[in-house]
């Protein structure tokens, strides 16, 4: 049986009407069977379910440390979050993160000419939305925990400090978190210790520099072609926000043991109704150093040279560079190609090929360096764009030629 | 003094801001959204240059005084298409006996921020294709097509889209 265009139509509108009428509660006992809402938030067996872990997207984990996403995320607490994440190490379920509201998600990129109208326009309404969107969450809280949470401060940089809630529920541990005009987010952890802490593992939070140098250094590894690349640096990508610099930076150290998000980071740094203007990601980069116990030296020049030294110390290294989408292009077609032929090469950086670099009118733009190929004259990069973007490659000279920053950590 | 440092001052000012991140755009549209392909790829398809292939997107009568040979179907696309990496002012297709005969894309002068456009075309080109593009470095093959380069009206750059068995003359 064939349907029209206006049958179709018909039912998809009935579908849209009967949705519709269905009451919060309602929908929310239909979602329910779908994440089990409750026990998820209690009960730490629900999080080794075979079922349950199977039901976050992608199945499979590219990197060691892995965020995941509830595929439709359900109203929670009387709100539908912009997501909602379940963090992975070594494929466990180690936390869910419940993102209510973040100011780069819910504008979106918005470019330096338009943010003032941007927040001229929205500002009253984003500042209700938030304000009701914690009550709502905080509301939610106490009541699936019976309790009006701990104030908890964590952190140790003004610039990254945060005034948390701590609530017991069940035997997981939620931290709610809120900056007015900004974020809203709920994480719940297995355990008290690692939601008091910014560390990944707060056990390691006395372990010898010589221990974490030596820790770091084994994740080099290099292969028959030449490639000596970074294992397990896990790939958050950013979405239609301008969150490069936070995503590079979240990638970087939740690499490193600090174990905070792009949201956080963006929060700290003040990326406001979806634009970096204004925004201080660069000394959030130095709180993030600080707060993980290391330095993240920032420098003017791409010195491939001291890149192939970080690089082999197991450490991951992030560059601020200029970017045009047209130059773009040649990266990721030869990243397809190389990924049919490893004999391919770049084209030389010649007087021709550098004419086609993007220069200072260009936009700026961060990556990760995760590799390099000294063979080949090649630095490797990852992009905060999803997997398809995952160790590309560039030559140093054009590295060298665009890179207005780098910044090295150092333990 | 106040000669010395106010330029000074100015220059650090210009300087911090210009070092500041601004982020990118990360949004994808136009033709890719109904094709599932750039145009690039949707070109290189030998399907497409069979009888009665079709196109996707949307696809709007079109009149190219040039073309005297009333047999000949004009369209242009209604669409906005990134073609190799840079936003095409204007996209084409003639079709002729429910056959596509070529796509003529116009890229203009503007339309890159840095380079020289038919550099950048060029670069862009043969990272596409992995041919060098010939001597003049505006020939290209790729699977089922042939990718030619020229200069056109007002410093714009056309780049045809026509069968590897039967190249045609850009006008």
């Amino acid at each position: 049986m064939k349907l029209s265009k206006v049958q179709i139509s018909t039912v998809f509108i009935y579908l849209a009407v009967v949705g519709f009428l269905l009451s919060g509660r309602d929908r929310l006992e239909a979602q329910e069977s779908t994440f089990p809402f409750t026990d998820a938030f209690t009960d730490p067996g629900v999080w080794d379910r075979p079922d349950f872990i199977a039901a976050w997207h992608p199945r499979k984990a590219a990197a060691k440390i892995t965020h995941k996403t509830w595929p439709n995320a359900p109203v929670i607490f009387g709100r539908r979050p912009h997501y909602l994440s379940g963090h992975f190490i070594n494929d466990r379920l180690e936390s869910i993160t419940v993102l209510f509201l973040d100011s780069g998600t819910h504008f979106g990129y918005v470019s330096r000419d338009k943010v003032a109208v941007t927040e001229k326009m929205n500002r009253k309404k984003f500042q209700a939305l938030h304000a009701d969107t914690a009550e709502k969450v905080l509301a939610g809280l106490e009541k699936l925990t019976g309790s009006r949470g701990r104030p908890a401060t964590l952190g140790l940089t003004p610039m990254l400090k945060q005034e948390t809630l701590l609530f017991t529920s069940g035997k997981l541990t939620a931290r709610y978190f809120s900056i007015p005009e900004q974020l809203v987010k709920v994480t719940f952890y297995r355990d008290e210790k690692k939601a008091s802490s910014f560390l990944m593992d707060p056990s390691l939070v006395d372990q010898k520099r010589r221990d974490r140098i030596k820790q770091f250094s084994q994740n080099m590894h290099e292969s028959n072609n030449g490639d000596r690349l970074l294992d397990n640096i896990p790939l958050f990508p950013q979405g239609d926000r301008a969150y490069c610099g936070v995503s590079a930076l979240s990638m970087s150290m939740q690499y490193l043991g600090l174990n905070l998000d792009t949201e956080d980071y963006a929060a700290a740094a003040g990326i406001r109704y979806g634009s970096t203007k204004g925004s201080k990601i660069r000394e959030v980069y130095e709180a993030a150093g600080r707060e993980a116990d290391m330095r993240l030296s920032r420098s003017t020049k791409f010195d491939f040279r001291k890149v192939k030294t970080v690089l082999d110390a197991g450490l991951p290294v992030i560059v601020w560079r200029r970017w045009a989408k047209e130059r773009d292009y040649v990266h990721t077609t030869f990243a397809a190609r190389f990924a049919k032929d490893p004999s391919v090469v770049l084209p030389k950086a010649d007087m021709n090929d550098r004419a086609t670099w993007p220069d200072k009118k260009a936009y700026s733009h961060a990556s990760v360096i995760t590799g390099y190929n000294a063979k080949r004259g090649e630095v490797i990069f990852t992009e905060s764009w999803g997997e398809e973007a995952r160790n590309r490659r560039m030559r140093f000279e054009e590295m060298e030629g665009t890179v207005y920053y780098t910044f090295y950590p150092k333990l | 003094m106040k000669k010395i440092e106010m330029p000074l001052l100015l220059g650090l000012v210009l300087a911090l801001s210009v070092l500041n991140l601004q982020a990118i755009p990360n949004r994808i549209g136009g033709f890719v959204n109904p094709a599932g392909m750039r145009f690039e790829n949707f070109a290189g398809q030998a399907k497409v240059w069979k009888a009665n292939a079709k196109l996707p997107g949307k696809w709007e009568d079109w009149k190219d005084p040039g073309i005297q040979d009333s047999g000949i179907l004009i369209y242009r696309l209604g669409l906005s298409a990134d073609v190799f990496g840079i936003r095409a002012s204007q996209v084409t297709v003639q079709i002729k006996d429910d056959k596509i005969l070529k796509f003529n894309v116009v890229f203009d002068k503007n339309s890159v921020r840095s380079a020289s456009l038919i550099d950048q075309l060029a670069t862009n080109i043969q990272s596409f294709t992995g041919d060098s593009g010939g001597k003049d470095k505006k020939s290209f093959v790729h699977e089922k097509v042939n990718i030619q380069l020229k200069d056109g009206e007002d410093g714009s750059v056309v780049v045809t889209f026509s069968p590897k068995a039967a190249a045609v003359v850009v006008r």
